[in-house]
């Protein structure tokens, strides 16, 4: 038979009308949480659908809208055409594109995940990302799979050279780690005075 | 799914002690300035909204707090995904049946905001009797986080109710007493609508003469007595002794109807269901018992 968690005090202190009277389940100093979380299934009683079942479909059209709202109202703020990876002509921001080894490692590197990052492609999260950095599609022939990307991701060998983006397409490849090259380019918006020159 | 969950060797949770140098006045003012950055809009059920229903805010508030408590979550998630439900109605009309899914998804998010081991999509989808699925789940946070600014840090009731207990001459026991009854007559409050718009130090400080009356604590200077406590923190939020008087009264009216439904729904029944359930039985902050 389970027990509440020790800090839980008698329902029946409410129901009899005298607080006062509230005791403890258990003799636990410390009035807190110490049983941890996965020990709790959820109980069928509480799994519930409470307001009618959920039209799927139209849920993904609303979440495709909101999202589509999102990108414009990033991409005006930003100056920035994030599904394109490109700057804005003519925006309010100037970009520049500055080599990924120039940056500091932390805007280079994949998310930490747990070990053995790059033990295969079957590695698909919620959102459907794999756990290493996507290859960019590419008409190129002779792309490399995703598991060489992967491990130079894992390496840290992010060094690539310098590229313009408005030459979309137009880059020279002299080795296979220049695949994924929208994903390679970073870009760092300022104002006015250009601080550093690539 | 079962034996996925299943993991007997786990420490207890750990975590960090309460840092006696927040407690200070300085903090507490940048608290009462902050909060009222997070307050909903009174009455978006009028304004904004169009098939949901206040009723509708209660019967979900209810499975959340229940999934809260099974869950073992850490007090102050279950208010401030109430803050991040609220802030989000008050901005985006959202559909009925979506309205669960929004509820989920501020768990989610005030889970990970404030715990070291936060609740995951898939359990909370369970917990949804499977009407959504997490990837649906992980959208809803995206669209949330977005309505909600990315402003995450809420002041919450639940924030006050240590600066208020510092202030207090109790013994360290009672304290943790009191301190279990001021949260859960937050609870309580923030399962109803009618304190939806107001200010979190006035929930937390209402709750805190409530649970003081209620528990009929006394002190040798009767700086505990209700005229004298009332007056004591309406200065410390710097509000009216009032206004404070007549949230405690609304939190203990409240409690008193809450209770009064409980036994109705409950009372034939009550014996039967202790004896199966006992987690059940020890569970007063159990408002989701009460408040069915």
């Amino acid at each position: 038979m389970k027990t509440g968690p020790s800090w839980r005090l008698q329902r029946s202190a409410f129901l009899g009308g005298k607080m006062s009277d509230v005791r403890l389940s258990n003799g636990s100093p410390t009035l807190e949480r110490t049983e941890p979380r996965l020990s709790e299934h959820p109980k069928p009683s509480a799994c519930r659908s409470l307001f009618g079942s959920v039209d799927h479909e139209e849920l993904q059209r609303d979440f495709k809208g909101h999202m589509r709202e999102l990108l414009e109202t990033a991409s005006a703020k930003w100056s920035f055409d994030f599904a394109g990876d490109r700057p804005l002509p003519n925006g309010r921001l100037t970009w520049e594109p500055v080599d990924s080894a120039d940056i500091p490692d932390f805007y280079a590197r994949p998310p930490r995940r747990e070990k053995d990052v790059c033990s295969g492609n079957n590695n698909v999260d919620l959102n459907g990302n794999h756990n290493c950095v996507l290859v960019a599609p590419s008409e190129d022939a002779g792309t490399p799979g995703a598991q060489t990307e992967c491990s130079e991701q894992c390496a840290g060998l992010r060094k690539r050279p310098c590229h313009d983006p408005t030459a979309q397409n137009k880059r020279s490849r002299s080795s296979s780690d220049e695949v994924s090259l929208s994903h390679s380019v970073e870009h760092t918006p300022r104002k006015s005075s250009p601080r550093r020159q690539t | 799914m079962e034996e996925q969950l299943l993991c007997c060797e786990v420490d207890s949770i750990r975590r960090a002690y309460q840092d006696e140098n927040l407690l200070n006045d300085r903090v507490l003012q940048t608290m009462l300035k902050a909060e009222e950055n997070y307050l909903p809009s009174p009455n978006y059920f009028k304004c904004v909204q169009k098939e949901i229903i206040p009723k509708m805010r209660k019967i979900l508030a209810t499975w959340m707090l229940e999934v809260c408590e099974e869950q073992k979550c850490e007090e102050e998630v279950f208010p401030l995904a109430m803050n991040y439900l609220d802030r989000f109605l008050s901005v985006e009309a959202t559909r009925k049946t979506r309205l669960q899914l929004l509820g989920a998804t501020c768990m989610f998010l005030a889970s990970k905001m404030k715990e070291t081991v936060p609740l995951t999509a898939e359990k909370l989808c369970i917990y949804t009797d499977n009407s959504v699925i997490p990837g649906e789940l992980l959208q809803m946070e995206l669209l949330v986080l977005n309505k909600l600014k990315w402003d995450l840090a809420s002041v919450t009731p639940h924030d006050f109710i240590e600066h208020f207990l510092s202030k207090l001459k109790i013994h360290p026991s009672t304290k943790q007493i009191l301190r279990k009854h001021a949260q859960t007559f937050v609870a309580l409050c923030a399962t109803d609508v009618n304190f939806i718009a107001s200010p979190p130090s006035m929930v937390a400080a209402g709750s805190v003469v409530a649970a003081v009356q209620g528990l009929y604590l006394k002190s040798q200077d009767a700086s505990l007595s209700s005229p004298n406590l009332t007056n004591f923190l309406s200065q410390v939020i710097r509000s009216d002794p009032d206004c404070l008087r007549s949230c405690q009264e609304q939190i203990e009216s409240l409690l008193e109807s809450s209770l009064r439904q409980a036994q109705q729904h409950n009372g034939p029944t009550e014996t039967k269901r202790m004896d199966e359930e006992v987690d059940l039985s020890c569970t007063p902050t159990d408002v989701r018992d009460i408040n069915i």
